[in-house]
């Protein structure tokens, strides 16, 4: 089902595009794309969402709730999501326009939703092998409400001052190649409101 | 000196106190309330809040305000016989030595995270709470120490009282982030012992 069908065809044309917005987005390379699936398929995934058990996952960095790997979930919509994320035709697209080689075999992706006082501190998301960083935002929320990607300039490998924020949009994919300087934050909510989103990190290539 | 209220000042007290401290095998620490005498605790809140304060930030380890200028008042009151008589007696640890007092500010926003660059060394925590009006619990601002292998220990936040943690080498502290349910801001005093 995903893997042919999950993809809104259109951004297939336009790769060369995307590739250039990519690279010349700041304060480090990024791209959000609208309308990303076809909206009935991604309502399937968040159907599917709504049946997972999340748990609180509180530090001295984060506070939200969160699902299990949904890569080794059993539930057979998100067995098919993940082998969307993993196929070919959402790799190479990925790939043609971050320049980066990806791994076919590895994904990690849960379900999180955010809600009134969550957040997540500034972090650069670098672990070895982690590539791609990537977000499926599954709610709509305004910019008041908090919620939004902030991500952060740097200098001599620090993070400075937020210079982007991206806001989360029903149905819009965000991603960023993982650097020791892609440094970012998810804004706390503030209100009786929810972000949803599936997140997760593609791996580099080992061929 | 007349620092502390006169519970806390009676030797015979202490050893009630050191089980307190003691109650943990793992993590050594004690709360106390209503520390200070109730007229020394408005007198220090109020030297300590006409100060100037300086936001530091560096987003990736901490966020809040910081005293410029901790007066020499203050520095003597941390290194008093009175004090350090307390202390040795209630945590049965010779030889403190004062080594650190900071004031800290953290409002909305504000926090600070482990870092495995700032590991503490064994010493002894003294906090004192200057905060008031902290209703509610789930606003954070929380100072909370992490010993390893998921222990988690919280400090309560209340107006006068102390914190006495004994750390030891490897522990790490941070202090959880300021929500939107806090309506005012914490405010406390950091003394470090080295031992």
């Amino acid at each position: 089902m995903f893997v042919n069908d999950l993809f809104n065809p259109s951004h297939k044309l336009k790769v060369d595009e995307y590739q250039e917005e990519y690279k010349q987005n700041s304060p480090f390379p990024h791209l959000a794309i609208d309308e990303f699936f076809i909206e009935e398929k991604l309502d399937e995934v968040i159907s599917a969402l709504e049946d997972e058990e999340f748990f609180l996952k509180e530090a001295d960095l984060f506070q939200f709730i969160q699902t299990s790997d949904l890569s080794e979930s059993s539930n057979p919509i998100f067995r098919e999501f993940v082998s969307f994320l993993l196929s070919e035709e959402f790799q190479s697209f990925i790939e043609a326009i971050t320049s980066c080689k990806l791994s076919r075999k590895k994904v990690d992706v849960t379900g999180n939703i955010y809600s009134d006082t969550d957040y997540l501190i500034c972090h650069d998301d670098k672990l070895p092998e982690r590539k791609i960083a990537f977000i499926f935002y599954l709610t709509d929320l305004k910019e008041k409400i908090g919620g939004s990607l902030n991500l952060f300039e740097s200098e001599h490998s620090y993070p400075t001052i937020v210079t982007k924020k991206i806001i989360p949009r029903y149905n819009r994919l965000m991603f960023f190649e993982v650097t020791p300087t892609s440094f970012h934050e998810v804004e706390e909510v503030v209100g009786e409101y929810f972000r949803v989103s599936l997140t997760g990190w593609l791996y580099e290539s080992d061929e | 000196m007349n620092l502390m209220n006169d519970v806390y000042t009676i030797v015979d007290n202490f050893p009630v106190l050191t089980e307190q401290f003691k109650s943990d095998n793992v993590f050594q620490s004690v709360v106390l309330f209503e520390f200070l005498k109730p007229e020394m605790y408005q007198e220090l809140r109020k030297e300590i809040l006409d100060g100037s304060f300086v936001k530091v930030i560096n987003p990736i380890m901490y966020s809040y305000s910081s005293q410029d200028k901790i007066s020499e008042r203050l520095t003597n009151l941390f290194e008093s016989k009175e004090l350090l008589l307390f202390l040795e007696g209630v945590t049965e640890i010779e030889g403190l030595k004062l080594n650190k007092l900071t004031v800290s500010k953290y409002e909305w926003k504000d926090y600070t995270v482990m870092h495995d660059d700032a590991n503490l060394e064994e010493g002894l925590d003294v906090f004192i709470d200057f905060t008031e009006g902290w209703d509610d619990v789930t606003a954070g601002g929380q100072i909370t120490y992490y010993l390893g292998s998921d222990q988690y220990y919280t400090l309560p936040i209340a107006p006068n009282s102390v914190g006495i943690v004994h750390t030891l080498s490897g522990y790490q502290r941070f202090v959880k982030y300021v929500n939107n349910k806090s309506k005012t801001f914490r405010l406390f005093l950091h003394a470090r012992y080295r031992i």
